[in-house]
């Protein structure tokens, strides 16, 4: 794992497991935040999730993703290696 | 106004800014301790970034996420860098930075496209030639032209301002 992910682990590993659950729960492209393993809930705007991360977690860690559609869950970036 | 290929690659000047979330927060932790934001640290870094249509998200290089205060709220899952080889091409987990986006005019001066706040992966771009690269999530709001055969290309945007741009395909947005 990335360095700077790793005090984001029990985030990251939260989202993937709820992430077909989220998919039902809220609208694709909603951004959801996490802290530990605790949905604090769900926002229309990036921003909005931040604001929020930061309102209720202040410098400790917090996860903002966005909700993808199945089968949108990977990106893709050609011709670089690290 | 069209721009000649460098090194056969069209490559633009782009300000990579703190996101606006963050910097309000950090702003306000230097205004709670009665501190000035150190000069040593900038809130905007003006770098070479190429057009790459084939990268759907857009990525800067972890130099600049160590220059400026940049911090880690989510991460991306990328199939196609360092991940290809010996993992069989399974998609690894980058880290992602809440920063803004100014694409500048061929004079480098005039901004085309402001992005007030962008999901950024950061990564080791590796290339002497660029630090960023624009990916799908902004060419999505841009109109992008190739002249191949002219050594040159053209990019614009509809509308100079783009609140947020999403690392996933909504409808409408």
């Amino acid at each position: 794992m990335h360095e700077a992910l790793i005090p984001l682990q029990t985030e990251i590993k939260t989202f993937e497991e709820q992430l077909p659950t989220l998919r039902t729960k809220f609208p694709i492209g909603t951004y959801v935040l996490f802290m530990g393993t605790c949905l604090v809930g769900g926002f229309a705007t990036y921003s909005a999730a931040l604001e929020a991360g930061y309102e209720k977690a202040g410098t400790k860690p917090f996860l903002v993703k966005q909700v993808s559609k199945a089968g949108e869950d990977v990106q893709y970036v050609y011709g670089l290696r690290a | 106004m069209s721009r000649a290929l460098t090194f056969r690659m069209p490559i633009i000047r782009v300000k990579i800014r703190v996101g606006p979330v963050t910097l309000r927060h950090l702003e306000k932790g230097y205004d709670n301790r009665c501190e000035p934001w150190p000069r040593s640290i900038p809130k905007e870094l003006e770098v070479d970034a190429l057009i790459d249509t084939g990268a759907s998200v857009s990525i800067i290089d972890s130099s600049i996420v160590e220059e400026m205060p940049l911090r880690s709220y989510g991460y991306c899952p990328i199939s196609g860098f360092d991940s290809q080889g010996g993992d069989e091409g399974k998609a690894k987990q980058y880290p992602n930075y809440e920063a803004g986006l100014v694409l500048l005019d061929a004079s480098g001066v005039a901004p085309i496209l402001t992005v007030k706040t962008g999901q950024l992966v950061g990564h080791p771009v590796g290339n002497g030639r660029f630090r960023a690269i624009l990916g799908m999530d902004v060419l999505k709001h841009c109109h992008f032209h190739l002249d191949g055969p002219g050594d040159c290309f053209e990019i614009t945007a509809p509308e100079p301002l783009v609140e947020e741009i999403s690392s996933v395909s909504v409808a409408g947005a």
